[in-house]
This record gives C-alpha cells, sequence and structure tokens, in this order.
C-alpha cells in the first residue's frame, strides 16, 4: 500500500475514532446500552434527542468546520507562498466578525422587524455577509485593472482587518454588559449551537470547496516556483488565484458564521502535515482537510468534558495548543533559517 | 521556426526594446548578447509569451502567440529562469515533476513515476532525487530545472507539436567557470538531440563562439546585428555593442576563434607589463 493510502486509511480512521469517542463523552453520563438504544431511536427520549439533536450534529459540525478552516489555511498559505498566511488575510475573519458585532449589538433594534428564521441565524447570516463583502473589497483593491497582486492584496487585508477592528471597538465600546459577553464569546468560538441545519448548510459548501480547492493542487505546487513560472507551466494564474480566493472565503464565511472565531486550526495543521509529508499540495489539501477534522473533534470533545457540565469555548484550546506550537515552529525555522522568503 | 518581428516595448516612456527582430531554428541555437540593460533578457520574455510587445509579434511555426493558449504554449516552449526562489522546500524529484504538469491527467502515475526517473538520470541527478531544492549548488539546480525544462518539450507524446522551443535565460549566472561552460555545453547538446530550438542569453563571447548558430547583438534595445556565429564575431560587432576591444586568436584546442576583450581599450595592451605577455 502507498503512503497515501495507509495515510488516507489512517486518517478517516482516526476521524471515525474520534467521533465514537465523541458520542460517548460530554456532561450527561451515557452508558454503552443506552447510547446504542438511542442510536437505534428506542429507549428515554431525553437520550434520544441528546445523541441525535445535540451530540450527532455537534460532533459532525465540528469535523466539518475543522476540515473547512484547515484546508483553506493550507490553500491560503499556498497562494501567498507564505508559511504564516492564514485566511484571515484576506479579509474575511474582520468582516465576519464586523458584521457579526453590528447584529449582536443592535439586534434590539434590527431584528423584532425580520421574519423567526432570520432572527434565530441573525448573527450567522452578518458574519458570512461580512465575511464575503469584505474579502470582495480586498480583492477588488489588490486586482487593480486586471492582474491580482498577491503582495498588494497581503497589505490591502491587513489595512481592511484594522479598519474593520476599529470599527468593531467602536460598537464594543458602545455595546452593553451582556452584549459585551456576547460578543467575546463569538470571538472564541463555539460549537454549541450546532443543529442539523447548520451541518446541512456547512457540509455541502465545505466538501464542494474542498474538492475544487483540491483540483488545483498542481497549480498551487507549480505557485511554488512563482507565479511567472506557474504561468510558463500552462497554467492560468489569474484565474486560478480567484477560484482559491473565492472558495477560500465561501468555506471561511460558513464555518465562523456558525462558530465564531476559532483560530489557529488553518495555521498549525497544515504545517503539521508538511513537517511530516513535505509540500506537495496533491496531498496536503486533503489530508490537511482530514486532519483538522479530527483536531477540531478532539478540541471540541475536550471543550466539553474538562469542566462539564460548564464547556470551555473551542478558540481558548485550540490556541492553547495552536500558539506554543506556533511559537515552537518559529524558533525552529529560525534556527534552519527555512523561512527564506 | 520560433519568430519575433519587429518588437517594440515601451516602459515608463522609454523604449525597451526597439523593432527588434529574432529567430529560432529547430534544432539550433540562438544567442542573444549586450550589455547589461540592454534588453535581452525582455526580449526572451517577449518571446516566451511572458511580456506582451507594444508593437510588432512573437510567431511560433507561423502562429501568433497570442493565438495559443497557455496549455498549448507550454508544450511548445520551456524557459529556463535566471533564478528561482522556492516558497516552500520541496524534492528535486517534485520539481522535475512539474515538467509533465501540463498534460498531467494524460499520464497514469505510474508513467510519471517513469518520466520523472528518465530525465533524472539523463541529467545525471538521480541521486539528488529526494533532496530538498534549495539544499543543492547552484550548479545542480540549474540542471535540475533543465530536467524540469526538457520533461516539459518530451516528444514521446503521440500529438506533440512537431517543433519546440528551449529559452534560457542567462543559463551561466551564478555559476563557476568550469559550469558555465559545462552546463551550455550540456544544455544544447540534449537539445540538439531532441531537435528543439534554443534561444540563450549569454554573456560569455568564447562560449557564444562555441556554441551559437546565430547572434543576434541588442545595444540599448536596439539591433546592432544578427546573423551567423562565424560572420558576425569579430572586432567591429564586438566593439559596436560592448564598447571594448578585443583580440581574437584562433583557438589552440578547438578550432575557433578565442576572444579576449580589453575592457580599457587597446591601448592598455602596451602600457601594462601584464597585458603585454597576453599580447
Amino acid at each position: 500500500m502507498s503512503l497515501d493510502r495507509k495515510l488516507l486509511l489512517g486518517l478517516s480512521l482516526l476521524l471515525v475514532a474520534l467521533l465514537g469517542l465523541g458520542i460517548f463523552a460530554g456532561a450527561y453520563d451515557l452508558d454503552a446500552a443506552s447510547l446504542w438504544n438511542a442510536l437505534l431511536g428506542r429507549g428515554e427520549r431525553l437520550e434520544q434527542f441528546l445523541v441525535w439533536e445535540v451530540r450527532i450534529p455537534r460532533l459532525l459540525l465540528a469535523a466539518i468546520v475543522g476540515g473547512g478552516l484547515a484546508i483553506t489555511g493550507a490553500a491560503t498559505q499556498g497562494l501567498f507562498r507564505n508559511p504564516l498566511a492564514e485566511p484571515t488575510l484576506i479579509g474575511v475573519t474582520s468582516g465576519a466578525m464586523l458584521f457579526a458585532v453590528i447584529m449582536l449589538v443592535l439586534s434590539a433594534v434590527l431584528l423584532p422587524a425580520m421574519p423567526k428564521w432570520v432572527q434565530q441565524a441573525g448573527v450567522s447570516i452578518a458574519a458570512f455577509v461580512g465575511a464575503l463583502s469584505t474579502t470582495a473589497i480586498v480583492y477588488r483593491l489588490a486586482a487593480g485593472r486586471s492582474r491580482l497582486n498577491v503582495a498588494t492584496m497581503l497589505l490591502a487585508g491587513i489595512a481592511v482587518a484594522a479598519l474593520a477592528g476599529a470599527i468593531t471597538g467602536l460598537l464594543i465600546y458602545q455595546s452593553s454588559d451582556s452584549q459585551l459577553r456576547d460578543i467575546t464569546f463569538w470571538t472564541l468560538g463555539s460549537l454549541g449551537g450546532a443543529n442539523w441545519t447548520q451541518v446541512v448548510v456547512a457540509l455541502p459548501v465545505v466538501v464542494i470547496g474542498g474538492y475544487f480547492l483540491c483540483r488545483d493542487a498542481l497549480a498551487l505546487n507549480a505557485f511554488l516556483l512563482g507565479e511567472k513560472e506557474a504561468e510558463k507551466l500552462g497554467f492560468r494564474v489569474d484565474r486560478i488565484k480567484r477560484r482559491v480566493i473565492i472558495w477560500t472565503a465561501l468555506l471561511v464565511g460558513v464555518c465562523i458564521s456558525l462558530t465564531g472565531l476559532i483560530g489557529f486550526v488553518g495555521l498549525i495543521i497544515p504545517h503539521l502535515l508538511r513537517l511530516w509529508l513535505g509540500t506537495d499540495y496533491r496531498r496536503l489539501l486533503l489530508f490537511s482537510g482530514l486532519l483538522g477534522a479530527s483536531f477540531l473533534l478532539a478540541a471540541d470533545t475536550l471543550a466539553r468534558t474538562v469542566v462539564a457540565p460548564a464547556e470551555l469555548p473551542i478558540g481558548i484550546l485550540t490556541a492553547l495548543v495552536g500558539a506554543p506550537f506556533f511559537l515552537w515552529l518559529l524558533l525552529r525555522e529560525r534556527s534552519k533559517n527555512f523561512l527564506s522568503l | 521556426m520560433m519568430q519575433a518581428r519587429n518588437i517594440t516595448l515601451r516602459l515608463g516612456g522609454r523604449d525597451i526594446l526597439k523593432e527588434v527582430s529574432c529567430r529560432v531554428r529547430p534544432g539550433r541555437v540562438t544567442v542573444i548578447m549586450g550589455k547589461n540593460g540592454a534588453g535581452k533578457s525582455t526580449l526572451l520574455n517577449c518571446m516566451a509569451g511572458s511580456l506582451g510587445a507594444d508593437a510588432g509579434a512573437v510567431y511560433l511555426d507561423g502562429q501568433s502567440l497570442q493565438e495559443l493558449s497557455p496549455e498549448e504554449l507550454s508544450r511548445r516552449r520551456a524557459v529556463l529562469a535566471q533564478s528561482y526562489s522556492l516558497g516552500f522546500p520541496i524534492s528535486v524529484a517534485e520539481v522535475v515533476e512539474m515538467g509533465c504538469y501540463g498534460r498531467y491527467y494524460s499520464y497514469t502515475a505510474r508513467e510519471r513515476k517513469n518520466l520523472v526517473r528518465e530525465y533524472l538520470q539523463l541529467l545525471d541527478l538521480e541521486p539528488f532525487a529526494h533532496r530538498a531544492f534549495p539544499t543543492l549548488s547552484g550548479g545542480e539546480q540549474k540542471r535540475v530545472m533543465l530536467a524540469k525544462c526538457l520533461l516539459q518539450l518530451d516528444e514521446g507524446q503521440e500529438d506533440a507539436p512537431k517543433h519546440r522551443y528551449l529559452l534560457l535565460d542567462e543559463p551561466t549566472a551564478a555559476l563557476d567557470v568550469e559550469q558555465q561552460f559545462r552546463f551550455v555545453d550540456l544544455a544544447t547538446k540534449l537539445a540538439r538531440q531532441r531537435g528543439l530550438g534554443v534561444l540563450a542569453v549569454l554573456h560569455d563571447l568564447n562560449i557564444a563562439a562555441r556554441f551559437a548558430d546565430e547572434i543576434l547583438f541588442l545595444r540599448e534595445g536596439q539591433t546592432v546585428t544578427m546573423g551567423p556565429t562565424k560572420e558576425l564575431l569579430n572586432k567591429k560587432t564586438i566593439k559596436a555593442t560592448f564598447d571594448v576591444d578585443c583580440l581574437i586568436q584562433d583557438h589552440p584546442y578547438f578550432g575557433g576563434p578565442l576572444i579576449t576583450t580589453l575592457p580599457y581599450g587597446a591601448s592598455i595592451i602596451r602600457s601594462t607589463p601584464t597585458t603585454e605577455s597576453v599580447a
């Protein structure tokens, strides 16, 4: 069996195992027999509800979001040819944050007039709209008349993020204590609100987007030698850049609008695999997706068991693992001089 | 034949190239020479299709470059750039494999692997296959890139284009004296064997004298002259192109010319004892 097949099998098994573990674990103690009954739709109502309406959608959402964030992280690093690149750089996160905060602060004014489904999903919808529109602005700023300059996009992304951050700050300054708490929790991310609707929305976007990103793996490999080289190898560089940015914005937009900000998944998962497998996007993208799914699933299971019956915001856990890893990576790079950009 | 016809290119109100024409014949080597800033690399990039000209056009066997899709173009010409910087380190085999990305899906994984091995062997790179590309020396890196370019132009395909061209942008830059000679020798030999036309930007007159069939001399974006190496490599052309005097002797070993440039003019020969012995 080739390395790729072994890895595919191994990572899939890991994901399935973590899904199994995740169903078991939680604040409510379920023994094997009652879990089995609940899975088959028998036994106590409460347990059936807990398994089918709470735990399973949450586990699935964790896997989907983790996969989406990791695969877009890998794709962005390839696009910017930079190991420190993250979807944040294209404005998607700051835009989602700004719009989510607007919704959280102004919900009392804005929401009563809206239909019920908008009221329920108001923050998610706002965050998604914010994510896409901000990316579109950053893209327009960097694309000029014809060609997209990724270096300009990086700078424009930082500038727009700073502006969005300032407006967000202004809104936070204006907000009440309870709103402030909502905002803080949103920025720390949570899978607590997961339901089947969210799974049904996120799954196709992440799977289809992931598929299309994987299809551009060859181009991202060629980008390693530079855009000019990729062009000489026959790639339509501008189209590919646009495609990668659009899918990244869509995937990240959907993921964080459902869960709030979850940092570091997109950064550490691709790097972990890169250290181990090298940078070949033909495997890096797919395997980042699978490992990212497992990582967030494990992190969420941990988040809801360590302080049970309460739960930790998942962003705290991912950053708690992610930040030290990131520092270690930096120190390692410094000694190896591998970041010769 | 690859042909540039009356290329004019302006940048920032300045003519970088002015009505320059150039041709590359299949199986032959055309060299572009000139001072720094004469427009040599610019012309090469125009002919590669990476830069659009303001006037004039480039034709590949009668077809204008604009009519060719990027995919089609990638099968008919490959370009060896002056230098490479990698975003992330990847292995030598992975770099070479990029040569077949243009036709990636017409091969099975096994065929691709065999092709990569074939080209690694061709350039004596097999021991480096799994080394990280940035850890190689300059000369080795150039050979890896040449392997990639030759794989890009591999003729094994049934529908391979009839004529294919290899463009070398200063292939000797950053190489030591021996490597410079070896690399151009290797590249032109392999290209001739495969019937590839070669267009190269070179600085060394003696290397050009030895490997070029035709030379285009450029000065300040304009053609000084273009023609067969034997006819053009003389004191007059070299003076008109580089503003230097030179000595041309019969090469004691190769049977061609041996050119020694005299950067401060012919007078220096008489004034210093060291150059006297050369004269």
